[in-house]
């Protein structure tokens, strides 16, 4: 129940604010106390889950407990149920000949050679199931044989649901999502003076969106949350965003967009796919597809097929190397709060959509053909990122770029598939959020003030504004993977869990952290050290930060520091779930020959029935 | 005693840390100018407990052999049977399937060495600095971050795992950036910080690698599990601990500034100089030499990575002692000094190759100097300190001169350290120097590599020459010859005994320490107790060595002072008839210079290219993908152009077509 609550609050208030309106004071007053609300709902899950955790899984479904995604907390209700096979007496007009999932060459069948529909067609009638077009009655035994050997599948027999639930990840990510909207409307409380209702309307629609696709366990409902915060965060940057905001807001909407439609057509293939080999009743729910798609792989071509069509739209989102030429832009023109929780947790959606849905079900693809591409892309994009960052001398943009470089850990650290690996980059997930969340915000603050972050205008703030110094060598050093810090963790690990699967990659992986020091540093040396330098259009008393400000930053700060110096609470969280997904990469036989072996087994009942005639 | 030890141990760096979170957040508001008061108070407690704990060492090592009761004491099982280490637990850091980090303390001799040092050194420099930095509007900041230090490099030698010494690591190198950038108003001191930040970040990227790939072999991080899996780890794979051991040598190039790494240290002094004193000379710049000593058991397995260490080690030593001999900022002269004396005992550690027995000699030898140049080096830098006290901030030894008279304690414990740092006879310095000679003199009569230990003899002795001469140098430009003062010294004067205590007290230990515990034996003794640490340390002296380090003393002061006290005009012509090699040396080498044209500059450039190759190339891609569809539109717009008369026109042409095709198909 807290599970469907926790978007079910945000949209509620954004609903509330889209009737009633109201003026500034009382929307930023709503909007605050919904984020503190969905704070308190995101805390409650994560206790449920300890509870859970002990022994008390609420598993709804008769689905092996060993399965590479398990919710652990979860809260289904079916919406709708297309064809029912359990009430009707089972007719072949309930089946349907196979002709995709098994072997495309023809079938030596005696001395003649048919199509491979037409061997099965033959092999029925010969073991006597069919006579002509008779409609013959099966027994259980006889389907099951038929079904098992791949024959015949079941025709669509579909439940849609509506599925959430919660695993140490997601839970992660909901409190994330959680803190950052805390802050961003924090952030926003002086510097949105138009349409502020509106404002706060949009920022709880993002909210609701970003938490829906953390608990959505069902492939549409992920996706529909997955696109819908697209259209609050087009209208944030779009309307209340900088000079160039329009453009921005178009490319980055139209770009994310052309890529989710990729992912989901690879969705609609997923689905129609499992449903041919009817080996669940609820083809849409990602724990059921990844238990049944481990016992009974796809083949190959399939796989390495719907990893790239499904991985489009993360990959934009990430955004990986070369995909990440909108993110500059959009941060440059979003309000600060939209660039906090842009870089905060949207981008996180892309990896999230990785260690979701394409490492759990598509293990041969992933290990095979996968791990190259994804792992020089992230490569890549961490040098290249660090380098861009390097270049740029408006502060938002550095750090724009930085995040290209940060999630490059994460995608690293994901495909280096195994336990170090992919905790590594789920931490590095959380950590970017507060880390660069924390950096936007100090950004934003500066801005604010001189409305400009151009460096060269900027210098020696560290005079004037002591206290925002504190927190930007505190943030920055965070960000660089200072131990002690968050950031360390994630990226340690995921650079160790690399490190263990191919050290070349970690190795030019390392060299983001050299980078990563010189272009935060810099940046500090530039705007905040040496002496005094503002722009001369400042007019008025330039303050420290405020009480407000503070309250926005400070508890990220806090976050960081204690995940660096105690990451294990969090790491165990995490990685009980990572652990199911890791089985699926066993690191001597890789995933595969598995799917060899089950290919065969299935050729082998074949033969096996063909001769019971 | 024992149920005690642990706690002991905890307090050595938690009441820094305390301190430091104290002076952070009440520093402004409440202490101000008794900001030093945590400080001070939070190091001496840590001194005690380091002292107390080292004298259980000393006592007696059999006292502390293990108790069945309790797990604070517990005996390694391999050969070093009668050697104790003192673990104390702490708390699981992170765990995952194969990796796991506790950050537990370990003191074995070598760790317990380094603490008595560090802490030490550490509250004599925090009390000059209560005087020094008086008045100071960043005096809270000053102490908190000090402290910050001390707490990071006691956890560092405390360490008993690499992953741990490698946080703490990141940590002391945090605090040198805090407190290089002190001044951050001085674009000089931030841009020096960032540069020591981003340099250690190279030698860390190599470190990093290093405990990675230790981890990878090994499936450990502890320095215990570590050490006793290397004889099944020689028999599978013998090539991966050269790999091993040069990454880890590149972590201890850039933090103990071996070159091409150490240009960052020169550019540090932009700090406080109670800072230069503790971190950049005595402390935090000696951790590579304390890591690699630590890891002496992988180095020992790796002539090749040992030869690379000496290599470096002597280019270092002479390269920054030649550099040394024409600079004018007497903190710089004093900063390239440690530098090559760091050098110094990357040589003597590389000279454990020789022979396994003579590994501990050399790594004794290393960690000795260590010592001995920890006192005085920071007896140098408080010294020199106390003369830009005075000088109003100025430190350039061509604007000042004969201080003896206005400066007279500053001058006898300054005349002290320098003659410690020339290697005097019978001063600490001369035995630490010898040792180490004697190390490098064992390499050219066995071993295998005896040319090579020749040249790197060779070098030594050379630097030793160069050593004493510019410590002389230095001395006689600042204290002797005429009396000036620049005008930015309006009054000058000796310094407050705040500073002239520390002062003395470590001119002190600089005099007899090394008489006490070299040639007594007794530190060789007690460093053999540490566990990384194969067999004994005791080797006999080598009077013929001794007696040519005296000699190399004598040279080098009496031509310093021939040049700089008897007649100056040599040294002008000299500097006039060698102005290419003088150039050479006042600009560093001009290594600041290449460095930027080879490495700086070519990133900077590749990260234009990375914005461009965005500008114009990948969103080049996109506009030309987002123009495909409203040229589409472009192209079939002119059909729709709203002509009733046009679309009448194409109605028929259609109905004809129609028609013909239905007749078509009407005959056929």
């Amino acid at each position: 129940m807290l599970l469907l609550s926790i978007i079910v609050l945000p949209l509620l208030a954004a609903i509330l604010l889209a009737l009633l309106g109201g003026g500034r004071a009382v929307a930023r007053w709503v909007a605050l106390l919904t984020a503190i609300g969905t704070l308190l709902v995101s805390l409650g899950i994560a206790s449920q889950l300890k509870v859970a955790r002990d022994g008390h899984r609420t598993n709804t479904t008769d689905r092996p407990v060993d399965g590479p995604v398990q919710p652990r907390l979860e809260w289904r209700r079916t919406w709708m149920t297309l064809g029912n096979i359990a009430q009707k007496p089972a007719q072949l007009t309930d089946f349907e000949f196979d002709a995709d999932s098994g072997d495309p060459s023809d079938v030596v069948d005696g001395s003649e050679r048919i199509r491979t529909g037409d061997t099965r067609k033959a092999l029925l009638h010969r073991m006597g199931f069919v006579n002509g077009d008779e409609r013959v009655q099966l027994n259980d035994t006889q389907l099951a044989e038929l079904r098992d050997a791949g024959i015949v599948r079941r025709e669509a027999s579909v439940r849609l649901e509506f599925y959430l639930g919660a695993d140490g990840i997601s839970v992660l990510m909901l409190a994330l999502t959680a803190i950052l909207t805390i802050s961003a409307v924090l952030i926003s409380w002086e510097s949105i003076q138009d349409r502020a209702a509106e404002f706060y309307l949009c920022l709880l629609l993002l909210e609701a969106g970003m938490l829906g696709a953390f608990v959505a366990f069902d492939l549409i409902l992920f996706y529909v949350f997955f696109e819908f915060t697209l259209i609050p965060l087009f209208f944030l940057v779009g309307i209340w965003g900088g000079a160039q905001r329009q453009f921005a807001a178009y490319r980055f909407f139209i770009y994310t967009l052309a890529g989710s439609v990729i992912t989901l057509l690879g969705l609609v293939a997923l689905v129609l796919k499992v449903m041919e080999t009817g080996l669940t009743a609820t083809p849409f729910s990602i724990p059921d597809i990844a238990a049944a798609l481990k016992e009974h792989p796809l083949s190959d071509q399939w796989q390495i097929g719907l990893l790239l069509a499904l991985s489009a739209g993360f990959v934009i989102k990430v955004p990986l190397f070369p995909f990440h030429t909108w993110l500059p832009l959009a941060h440059t023109e979003a309000p600060t709060a939209g660039s906090v929780l842009l870089a905060g947790i949207l981008l996180k959606l892309g990896c999230y959509g990785f260690l979701r849905i394409c490492l759990p079900i598509l293990p041969a693809a992933v290990a095979g053909f996968g791990v190259p591409i994804y792992a020089t892309m992230a490569v890549i994009g961490i040098v290249y990122g660090a380098l861009g960052a390097l270049a740029q001398s408006d502060i938002k943009k550095l750090v724009a770029y930085s995040s290209v470089s940060h999630l490059g850990f994460c995608m690293l650290g994901m495909f280096a598939l195994n336990s170090e690996g992919i905790t590594g980059a789920v931490m590095q997930m959380v950590n970017h959020g507060l880390s660069t969340g924390a950096l936007f915000l100090l950004v934003g603050m500066v801005y604010d003030r001189y409305h400009t972050r151009e460096l060269s205008e900027l210098g020696g703030l560290a005079t004037r504004l002591p206290l925002l110094s504190v927190c930007m060598v505190f943030i920055c050093m965070a960000s660089a993977g200072l131990p002690g810090l968050n950031g360390f963790v994630g990226e340690l690990l995921a650079l160790i869990g690399m490190f263990k699967a191919n050290p070349i990659y970690a190795a030019i992986g390392a060299t983001g952290v050299v980078l990563g020091a010189w272009y935060l540093l810099d940046m500090l040396r530039r705007a905040f050290f040496g002496p005094l330098k503002e722009p001369a259009s400042v007019h008025g008393p330039i303050l420290d930060i405020n009480m407000r400000e503070a309250l926005s930053v400070v508890p990220l700060m806090a976050l960081c520091l204690w995940i660096g110096v105690f990451p294990k609470p969090l790491l165990d969280t995490i990685e009980e779930d990572v652990r199911a997904v890791v089985k699926m990469y066993p690191p001597s036989a890789p995933a595969k020959s598995e799917f060899a072996d089950a290919k065969q087994t299935t050729q082998e009942t074949l033969i096996s029935v063909d001769r019971r005639e | 005693m024992s149920e005690l030890t642990p706690a002991l141990l905890w307090l050595i760096p938690v009441a820094p840390l305390l301190a430091s979170i104290f002076i952070a957040f009440f520093g402004k508001a409440l202490l101000r100018g008794r900001s030093h008061v945590p400080c001070v108070t939070a190091l001496a407690i840590s001194t005690l407990c380091a002292g107390s704990l080292m004298l259980m060492f000393l006592a007696a090592p059999s006292q502390l052999k293990p108790d069945p009761n309790t797990n604070s004491l517990h005996q390694r099982p391999s050969e070093h049977a009668l050697q104790p280490v003192l673990t104390t637990p702490g708390y699981a850091w992170a765990e995952t399937a194969d990796l796991n980090v506790r950050l537990d303390l370990q003191m074995d001799a070598m760790t317990a060495i380094m603490l008595c040092m560090v802490t030490f050194v550490s509250l004599l420099v925090s009390i000059y600095a209560s005087g020094y930095m008086h008045g100071d509007p960043g005096y809270p900041r000053f102490f908190a971050a000090f402290a910050l230090f001390v707490f990071s490099m006691c956890m560092l030698v405390l360490a008993d795992n690499y992953l741990t010494m490698f946080i703490f690591w990141e940590g002391v190198g945090l605090c040198s950036y805090l407190l290089i950038g002190f001044w951050f108003q001085k674009p000089s001191a931030a841009a020096a910080a960032r540069k020591a930040f981003v340099v250690n970040r190279v030698g860390d990227f190599g470190f990093i690698l290093g405990v990675f790939l230790i981890w990878k072999t090994f499936g450990t991080v502890r320095f215990a599990d570590v050490f006793e899996l290397i004889p099944h780890v020689a028999e599978t794979n013998p090539g991966i601990f050269t790999t091993i051991c040069l990454l880890l040598f590149l972590g201890a190039m850039g933090k103990s500034a071996q070159f091409p790494l150490h240009v960052w240290l020169p550019d540090a002094m932009e700090g406080p100089t109670p800072v230069s004193a503790l971190i950049h000379a005595a402390t935090m710049v000696t951790a590579g030499v304390y890591m690699v000593a630590r890891s002496t058991p992988l180095f020992v397995m790796s002539p090749t990575a040992q030869m690379v260490v000496s290599g470096i080690g002597a280019i270092t030593a002479l390269l920054a002692a030649l550099t040394a001999l024409t600079q004018y900022d007497l903190k710089r002269v004093l900063a390239y000094s440690t530098v090559s004396q760091l050098g110094y005992m990357f040589m003597a550690l590389g000279a454990a190759s020789v022979s396994p027995k003579l590994a501990t000699f050399a790594v004794t030898a290393a960690m000795f100097h260590l010592f001995t140049h920890a006192f005085f080096k920071a007896l140098l830098f408080l010294g020199a300190g106390s003369v830009m006290h005075s000088m109003g901030n100025v430190i350039d030894m061509r604007r000042f001169s004969g201080l003896r008279d206005v400066m007279p304690h500053t001058r006898i414990t300054f005349l002290i350290g320098s003659l410690t740092l020339a290697g005097c006879p019978l001063l600490s310095g001369f035995w630490s120097k010898d040792e180490i000679l004697v190390a490098l003199f064992e390499g050219t009569k066995a071993g295998g590599h005896e040319t090579f230990f020749m040249v790197i003899l060779g070098v030594a002795v050379l630097t030793a020459f160069l050593t004493a001469f510019y410590s002389f140098r230095a001395y006689n430009m600042t204290f002797l010859g005429e009396e000036r003062f620049p005008e930015e010294a309006h009054h000058p004067h000796e310094s407050p005994p705040t500073m002239t205590l520390p002062l003395f007290v470590l001119a002190g230990f600089s005099l007899v320490i090394g008489l006490f515990l070299g040639p007594t034996g007794v530190y060789a003794r007690q460093l053999a107790q540490s566990t990384s640490l194969p067999g004994h340390g005791d080797h006999p002296h080598n009077i013929l060595l001794m007696a040519l380090s005296a000699a190399i003393f004598c040279g080098g002061y009496g031509l310093a002072r021939w040049m700089y006290v008897k007649s100056p005009a040599v040294s002008a012509g000299l500097e006039r008839g060698l102005k290419p090699l003088h150039r050479l040396s006042l600009n560093k080498f001009f290594l600041d210079e290449l460095f930027n044209y080879l490495l700086v500059i070519p990133v900077k450039v590749l990260a234009l290219l990375c914005t461009l190759f965005d500008k114009y190339l990948l969103d080049g891609l996109l506009n030309f993908a987002g123009s495909i569809p409203s040229t589409i539109g472009r192209i079939v717009r002119p059909i729709q152009n709203g002509l009733v008369s046009h679309y009448a026109w194409v109605m028929l042409l259609g109905v004809v077509l129609f028609l013909i095709q239905m007749l078509r198909a009407l005959a056929g």
